[in-house]
């Protein structure tokens, strides 16, 4: 009680700096945050890509929107491509009007890619059409809904009435981040956070058990798609798949994808980390300077503590544990920001109400928030520390006159 | 001049009283200084463009309400200041089929370009035989292996397929005027940036050229918005300054209040409150600029091998002598400024207040 009543009396002498200090450290961190959030976005993309082993391979980019390249380009026509991957989607309404996108794979990119974190992934869909379809579900918006549940699913037709109505079975789940493929973008230089977009509210499915309950295919499918390459094709039979490709459109091989990537990942953060980081640093520094400050303007205080047998130890505790709090109450205002946000929206997001468009919330954040708080906590109770240390209650006290 | 000499005195009395606190507060404000340079240098956009050529200011448009005739010696309207390119656009028609094989909303027009694309360095787009011949070069989104395009109810040959754009359509010039004829949009892209008298003078050759036009744009249109950005940029690089600056100014504020005796003796030997304030002014004056200049010199001394790494354009740029001498005047000004509160408020003690103060 003692110790916190004298920390009060701190900050209560120095309100002005302190509250200064506060707020800018506030800021600061805040800064940095947004940018890491940037920053994992598009490494996250950068790693989905690793993780789906999209290694030998290209996003194909059709000039046309009226020409399915994939007639073309297929394992039928060319022995070198393995798969062509072109997902399809179509929505349904799930729970009090929340709407989903339902996407649908062949079953051959079912069976190599598995966005799934929990559960079971998608088999060919052989079961009982008098059970339930199985499905996995992606994103933030099915939280509340656990793996084995029934979820009811209604599909909106043209003219605004249900068509069809299902009851699915959830066998998965996609835990956020999620990110699936998304095949909108054309252009000369794609990177990875343009062939994946973060999905919130997904459903996949077995596209044969969407065939089945809706009865006719109503599903959209954007023209570009990505092939993958056989692992024993030879180099000519490679750049054959390439030239049809380049003949009606436009590709990017995966390396190219990966190093536009990186490239636009350095550019960006040589734009937009020195001001974060310039900020840190300055707020470092002052934390530094502040506390050295408060430490001198308390010194007057502390000949009082140390004559009424207050221990030095103690005096430096409060000193510390003063200037921590500082650095702590700004690191919890930002991780609370951060829990809040977790809590209440996707972890991911690409809108434009964040400063850098794409932002993805990583656990990581609250561990580099807490270290470089401590850091700076450490940093600027080091000379307060040598300071108190190297006098003596005698020579602090002398020091007066 | 005895003024300085005061001030001097004041600022040798806290190296030597807190050292500590000084060399903090020093620090600081080298430290804010720096910064303010860093982002002085780095919110230089119109400089940026200039050194980089940037063809936005190098380029005259001219927006029609619709296709209008147009005149072969209207392409050369402002050759005396040097053109490298010229492109007209034709607004045209195409069929249902065809336009269904282009996204929603692409607008389709055809393009011409005066110099063949061939003095911006990014041609020949027609090869010297085709440029005679009448025939077109569209985007692979109409067919690869098309051999003919209708534009405007007309059949046109086609030679080859690109991927410059959605639904890009180009016809050789001469082909251009003689079929088509008319354009909505033509641009003057000059060689070199014009003088701002000589954009004025091609901007007033334009609007008497085309009294219709529903719009012109003029260089120096985008060199006021770009001056607009870079002001911006500057009112966020001073406000850094301030508040970096202003987290160390508590130590100032400490060494000033430390300090109050000074002030007694002052007034005890008959300076008055102005005098006392010109002091401290002089002080925050000395003491902004040397560590500007601190500043400055560490920058100036490895800006080559790696602070000119650090900078967030790609285009390289240099710091003048004039820039360094901005960039010490207004952390100056700016210093003052933000440290008239805490010199105000160390005046309002009366001196009979101070020495009470002080015989505690």
């Amino acid at each position: 009680m003692k110790r916190i009543w004298l920390i009060k009396e701190f900050y209560k002498k120095n309100l002005l700096a302190v509250v200064f200090l506060l707020v800018f450290m506030g800021v600061s961190i805040f800064n940095a945050v947004e940018l890491l959030g940037y920053i994992g976005y598009n490494t996250y993309a950068l790693q989905m890509m690793d993780k789906l082993r999209l290694d030998d391979g290209f996003y194909c980019m059709s000039a046309s929107r009226q020409d399915d390249l994939t007639t073309v380009i297929n394992p039928e026509t060319f022995p070198a491509v393995e798969m062509v991957i072109r997902p399809k989607t179509d929505f349904v309404v799930h729970g009090d009007d929340h709407w989903a996108n339902i996407m649908l794979y062949d079953d051959q990119v079912l069976e190599r890619f598995r966005f799934l974190d929990k559960g079971k992934w998608l088999t060919e869909s052989s079961h009982d059409p008098n059970q339930p379809v199985e499905v996995v579900l992606c994103g933030q918006a099915f939280d509340g809904v656990a793996i084995g549940e029934t979820l009811p699913i209604n599909h909106i037709g043209p003219d605004g009435a249900v068509d069809w109505q299902a009851e699915v079975k959830v066998i998965g789940k996609d835990e956020e981040p999620t990110m699936a493929f998304s095949f909108g973008t054309s252009g000369d230089r794609v990177t990875a956070a343009d062939i994946f977009a973060n999905v919130t509210n997904a459903i996949y499915m077995n596209k044969a058990d969407y065939l089945r309950l809706s009865g006719a295919d109503r599903s959209q499918a954007h023209s570009h798609f990505m092939v993958l390459f056989r692992p024993d094709a030879d180099e000519a039979s490679r750049q054959a798949v390439l030239d049809a490709a380049e003949a009606q459109g436009r590709y990017n091989t995966f390396d190219q994808i990966r190093e536009y990537s990186r490239e636009d990942l350095s550019a960006q953060l040589k734009r937009e980390l020195p001001e974060p980081l310039f900020t840190l640093c300055v707020s470092v520094f002052a934390m530094i300077s502040i506390s050295v400050l408060l430490t001198h303007k308390q010194m007057r205080d502390y000949r009082i503590y140390y004559l009424v047998g207050c221990p030095r130890r103690t005096c430096f505790v409060s000193t510390f544990l003063s200037i921590f709090l500082i650095g702590l109450v700004a690191g919890l205002v930002n991780i609370g920001y951060l829990l809040y946000f977790f809590n209440n929206f996707s972890m991911i997001q690409a809108e434009d109400s964040f400063k850098y468009g794409r932002y993805l919330i990583m656990n990581s954040s609250y561990l580099y928030i807490t270290l470089f708080v401590l850091l700076a906590s450490f940093l600027s109770v080091l000379i307060p520390f040598g300071i108190l240390r190297k006098q003596t209650t005698i020579e602090l006290y002398g020091g007066r006159k | 001049m005895k003024l300085i000499h005061l001030a001097l005195i004041r600022i040798g009395g806290y190296i030597k009283h807190y050292r500590l606190v000084f060399i903090l507060f020093f620090l600081g404000a080298v430290i804010s200084s720096f910064v303010f340079t860093y982002f002085y240098g780095n919110t230089q956009f119109l400089r940026n463009d200039k050194t980089e050529n940037s063809f936005l200011l190098r380029l005259f448009e001219v927006y029609l309400p619709e296709n209008q005739p147009i005149q072969p010696e209207q392409l050369h309207l402002l050759d005396e200041y040097g053109i490298s390119e010229v492109e007209l656009r034709h607004t045209c028609v195409l069929p249902e089929e065809t336009l269904e094989r282009l996204p929603p909303g692409v607008p389709t027009y055809v393009t011409s370009f005066l110099y063949n694309l061939e003095k911006e360095g990014n041609g020949p787009l027609f090869s010297p035989e085709a440029l005679t011949q009448g025939r077109l070069i569209v985007d692979k989104a109409y067919g690869e292996g098309v051999q003919s395009l209708t534009i405007d109810g007309q059949d046109f040959p086609v030679m080859d397929t690109v991927t410059h754009g959605m639904g890009v359509i180009y016809a050789p010039i001469q082909f251009f005027m003689e079929e088509f004829g008319s354009v909505y949009y033509l641009s003057f892209q000059t060689e070199t940036i014009l003088s701002r008298e000589d954009m004025e003078a091609a901007y007033s050759r334009l609007q008497e050229a085309f009294p219709d036009a529903g719009q012109i744009i003029a260089p120096s249109q985008y060199i006021e918005v770009t001056q607009d950005l870079q002001t911006s940029g500057l009112a966020r690089n001073a406000l850094t300054y301030v508040v970096s600056l202003l987290s160390f100014l508590f130590l100032f504020k400490y060494m000033l209040d430390c300090s109050k005796l000074e002030n007694v003796v002052s007034y005890i030997v008959g300076a008055n409150k102005r005098s006392v304030f010109a002091i401290l002014t002089l002080e925050t004056i000395l003491l902004s600029a040397a560590a500007s200049l601190c500043a400055i010199l560490i920058h100036a001394a490895f800006y080559t091998d790696v602070f000119s790494r650090w900078n967030q354009s790609d285009t390289p740029f240099t710091y003048t002598a004039l820039d360094y001498g901005v960039i010490l005047l207004s952390t100056v000004v700016l210093a003052l400024i933000t440290t008239l509160p805490f010199l105000f408020a160390s005046l309002r003690n009366t001196p009979v207040h101070l020495k009470g103060i002080y015989e505690e």
